[in-house]
């Protein structure tokens, strides 16, 4: 535990060493949510007080916030930060760490393990794992992000969505992230029962497990390391 | 100088191509973007009639606009984002003493290549757009040529103006400045007129992304043609001129790392 902390430690220092790098990265993803904000309300306002497919205007300016914080509790800075390791090879640093690859990464963030971001941290990783092969990351980075905003219903909430692409999304685990967490919040029905979303967010975490033991695994055996 | 550029270019794109699994993946993510912030309001528009008048495929429009203008920076003139790492790492130093002019070295640095597929997207997007608008004829693909041109010019002086702030401000070489304006640029890819006035404002003479994608629809609805016609061009040409002066105001602040 007190690895755990020592490491979470050094990358807040890391990350406050240049002030308006810092702020600015706190205060960009606030643009977005205004953004969103000031959309709903318009489009709001020129409905009429009336609801948008049973979600009313309040039910939407509480889901928004919510989406957000549990979007944003995971920045994109670790694998940023793990595939510019691979790239210049301090990545052996990490490897040599008396303390497993995995749990560094979720050291170096979160504290709390709650499943959604669990789930999300796993997600993360394994796709910063995938850096190993392509040796950039924007590519992999973007694809994620750009997927995992808009299927786990952070920039639009999936009971909005047309019936087909509902059911489709709910058979990824990107849902799993946002507006599942969101809708037991606030509430809502679920596409399932609650046990049986609390199942499938551990079934998913499970893969994401499994396939990160997998990757991790192949990447040890054949790993490149860039100087160093 | 035509040919200095385009032999950078293609050296880029060799040192690009060397990877190749990451090639891929960089144009599949420029796809992949553009699709989901497509979503948004094909979800929308799925429960609502319209947004504040505007039909679903004039907003299309609007981001294939951006997407274009978007894309190709970042194919021209990716070297651009790439002025903050530059300036933290000292490597302008190598810029600065060559005897080619700063500024057009820079916007021949580099090569984004998650700005072909986006440019090629935007392009296919636009043309679908126009033929489900009903406006497919020679004269609206003319002014969306230079709709696209004048688009351009915009999107290269607000990232080079966002990005030349990285010689005041101390980053760590990160791009978090230019990213938050964009992020506020963004903005633009729905109509501005359902935003309350400041943010209109700040759309159409301060980050003008307005004028890149939702002002060229409006003139092609044919709404008020010559004044919107010749505020695209005035904020085109101010905004190309003032970021030259920006950068140029930037280098003179810039301080070496010794080499």
């Amino acid at each position: 535990m007190k690895k755990f902390f020592t490491l979470t430690g050094i990358s807040i220092q890391k990350l406050m060493y240049y002030k308006t790098s810092f702020f600015l990265n706190l205060l960009t993803p606030f643009l977005t949510l205004a953004g969103q904000f000031l959309l709903w309300n318009a489009l709001y306002g020129l409905q009429g007080a009336g609801s948008i497919r049973g979600m009313t205007r309040q039910e939407m300016f509480t889901y928004v916030p919510i989406a957000f914080v549990l979007n944003n509790l995971l920045s994109w800075t670790t694998e940023n930060a793990l595939s510019r390791e691979i790239r210049n090879g301090t990545v052996v640093a990490r490897c040599i760490r008396p303390v497993s690859f995995l749990s560094q990464a979720v050291a170096a963030f979160v504290p709390s393990l709650i499943l959604s971001v669990l789930l999300r941290i796993l997600l993360v990783e394994v796709f910063s794992l995938l850096c190993f092969f392509t040796t950039g990351h924007f590519g992999i980075s973007w694809t994620r992000i750009a997927l995992c905003d808009f299927f786990s219903g952070a920039l639009i909430p999936v009971s909005l969505f047309p019936g087909w692409l509902a059911r489709i999304t709910y058979l990824t685990p990107f849902p799993y992230m946002v507006q599942v967490p969101a809708a037991v919040l606030l509430g809502k029905e679920l596409p399932a029962g609650l046990l049986q979303t609390f199942f499938l967010q551990i079934f998913w975490i499970g893969v994401f497990l499994f396939v990160h033991w997998r990757l991790f695994r192949r990447i040890r055996y054949n790993m490149n390391i860039a100087g160093g | 100088m035509i040919r200095i550029y385009l032999k950078m270019k293609e050296q880029y794109i060799k040192t690009e191509m060397e990877y190749t699994f990451n090639f891929w993946m960089m144009l599949i993510s420029g796809v992949v973007t553009r699709l989901v912030a497509m979503a948004v309001p094909f979800v929308i528009y799925k429960s609502l009639p319209d947004i504040g008048g505007w039909k679903e495929d004039e907003i299309y429009l609007i981001m294939a606009l951006l997407s274009i203008s978007d894309g190709a920076c970042s194919v021209f003139f990716e070297g651009i984002w790439k002025i903050p790492e530059m300036v933290f790492h000292g490597e302008l130093d190598n810029v600065l003493s060559r005897p080619v002019s700063p500024l057009f070295q820079i916007l021949s640095y580099g090569l984004g290549l998650q700005g072909l597929a986006v440019l090629a997207f935007g392009i296919v997007m636009l043309l679908v757009s126009i033929v489900r608008l009903g406006r497919f004829r020679p004269a609206t693909l003319v002014l969306c040529a230079f709709f696209v041109i004048c688009g351009i010019a915009i999107c290269m002086s607000v990232y080079l103006i966002g990005n030349s702030l990285a010689f005041w401000f101390d980053t760590g070489g990160r791009t978090t400045l230019p990213y938050a304006i964009v992020k506020i640029g963004d903005y633009a890819k729905y109509p501005s007129s359902i935003y309350p006035l400041f943010m209109r404002l700040i759309l159409l003479f301060l980050i003008p992304f307005s004028f890149i994608g939702e002002i060229p629809v409006r003139i092609l609805r044919g709404e008020n043609a010559l004044p919107y016609g010749g505020g695209l061009v005035v904020i085109s040409i101010v905004f190309v001129v003032v970021s030259r002066v920006f950068f140029y105001r930037g280098i003179r602040k810039y301080e070496s790392m010794g080499m």
